[in-house]
């Protein structure tokens, strides 16, 4: 396969999975590099391009607060979650799990780690 | 080279509508200093970004410190502005959405081939009228002429058409004409299953209607407003060119043919529209058609439908054939237009018939 084909699938794939992820994220409050380090730390692959323009989406969604920190050096935008963003938070993490459970039982726990090893 | 930066920045903003455009520049800025600062630029190598963090030092120092490659490096991870302005961007921009599209696309197979071909059609008589003076021994020229004419009236006609096609459909975008959208969708939306649908109207019948339509209305009034010669041919001993009609009636012609023709056009863009003989559809068919034969009728049953040179032709005659003339004088011309009047109605009477007979028809389907 492609390489940028099998990049589309993995695109279409992750999409839903890192709005969860940020929204876990930030339960505490990160500036946009932070967290982009953060979750990149939990081995979460994100590009910045992509995770700043997530960040105001979600946002103007009203799943994220912000504030800009002016006491520093630098003004830096910090994000947190919402009241709002903590219900579709345990709703989306609620039916992930589901999903995740499902995906085993189709597929197969054990052969994800054979094509790994 | 902090240059570097505002230009990228800049380069995304302007992508963006106004509103947002103070927010995200300031967001993008701080976003972009922070990887400057922690070296993000080469991998987590700080050359001297990492400690310009503290001490009130301005982020446009903290870049200016910073060494150019490692701002490149951090843009270039950012990616073309363009496709970030557009990840940053709440609705997507659409000139046409997929939810019209279809619609577009569709209108667009009805429209431009219709009008491409009946301009075709127009611009090749047109193109043969202008090069009449030439004469039939230039036949091959004149063809070559009139195609050429068709071929580019038609080019621009279709380019035309696309065009205000085009813009019909973004305005209906921009101004929200959305009609899917809005409704709800319901079982009963599906449309009836062509096959069994007794009312459908073909569609290949409503534009060839059409077509015939616009070519006839063309050359009839190209033959009244005397472009065309509408004309008997004397033979003797000289050709000689006479209008058959008296200037008169071609000149009332041309309003009343160009009513009928547009009434008949309506006709037909009603039904392509509805596809289907519906209450509303037989209406508009059986009224176009009424009114169009209540105006011929009355054309052609006014005195003074022939022209002088005709009737004059006509008493010429006298000699070779008294059986013509004294039918002529006896009112055999009013005879004439009654049968021709009488062909019309009936015809009428016909279509008119036929377009109840398919409604009442479909209605009786549906029931």
């Amino acid at each position: 396969m492609a390489d940028n084909e099998f990049q589309s699938f993995l695109t279409e794939l992750r999409r839903g999975s890192l709005t969860l992820a940020v929204l876990g994220c930030l339960q505490e409050s990160y500036y946009g590099y932070g967290l982009l380090q953060a979750m990149r730390e939990k081995l979460i692959d994100i590009e910045a391009n992509t995770l700043y323009p997530l960040l105001r989406r979600l946002e103007s969604q009203g799943l994220l607060l912000s504030q800009w920190d002016t006491s520093e050096s630098r003004p830096r935008k910090y994000y947190e979650i919402s009241e709002k963003g903590r219900l579709v938070y345990k709703e989306l993490l609620a039916e992930w799990r589901k999903m995740q459970s499902s995906i085993d039982s189709i597929c197969g726990e054990g052969e994800e780690d054979e094509r790994f090893n | 080279m902090s240059g570097l930066i505002e230009r990228y920045i800049y380069d995304v903003t302007r992508r963006l509508p106004e509103k947002e455009r103070g927010e995200v520049s300031k967001e993008l800025q701080a976003n972009i200093y922070d990887m400057l600062a922690d070296g993000a630029g080469d991998g987590g190598d700080t050359v001297d970004g990492g400690d310009t963090v503290d001490g009130g030092v301005t982020g446009d120092t903290a870049a200016g410190a910073a060494d150019e490659g490692e701002v490149r490096a951090i843009l270039q991870q950012l990616g073309p502005p363009a496709a970030l302005a557009e990840k940053y961007r709440q609705n997507p921009q659409y000139l046409i959405s997929p939810a019209i599209y279809d619609e577009y696309l569709r209108t667009l197979k009805l429209v431009l081939p219709l009008v491409g071909v009946a301009v075709l059609v127009a611009g090749i008589v047109m193109g043969a009228l202008d090069n009449l003076e030439y004469g039939l021994a230039d036949l091959s020229y004149i063809i070559a002429k009139s195609l050429a004419k068709g071929l580019a009236l038609a080019f621009s006609a279709v380019i035309q058409a696309l065009m205000w096609t085009t813009i019909g459909f973004v305005i209906a975008e921009r101004t929200g004409a959305k009609p899917e959208k809005n409704k709800k969708w319901k079982i009963e939306d599906l449309p009836p299953l062509p096959a069994e649908d007794k009312a459908r109207i073909p569609l290949s019948d409503s534009i060839a209607e059409l077509v015939m339509t616009l070519i006839f209305g063309i050359i009839v009034i190209l033959l009244c407003s005397g472009i065309l010669p509408f004309s008997f041919v004397i033979i003797n001993g000289e050709t000689r060119l006479y209008s058959l009609f008296s200037p008169g009636f071609l000149a009332s012609c041309v309003p009343a043919i160009a009513v009928v023709v547009s009434l008949s056009i309506i006709d037909c863009l009603v039904k392509i529209k509805s596809g289907r003989w519906t209450p509303f559809v037989c209406g508009t068919t059986v009224a176009s058609s009424l009114i169009s034969t209540l105006i011929v009728v009355y054309l052609i049953n006014r005195p003074g439908l022939f022209s002088d040179e005709f009737l004059a032709f006509i008493r010429g005659l006298d000699g070779e054939n008294p059986a013509l003339m004294s039918f002529l004088e006896a009112g055999g011309g009013r005879i004439i237009t009654l049968l021709i009047t009488a062909i019309i109605v009936i015809v009428t009477i016909g279509e008119c018939c036929y377009a109840l007979y398919r409604t009442l028809r479909s209605r009786r389907q549906q029931v």
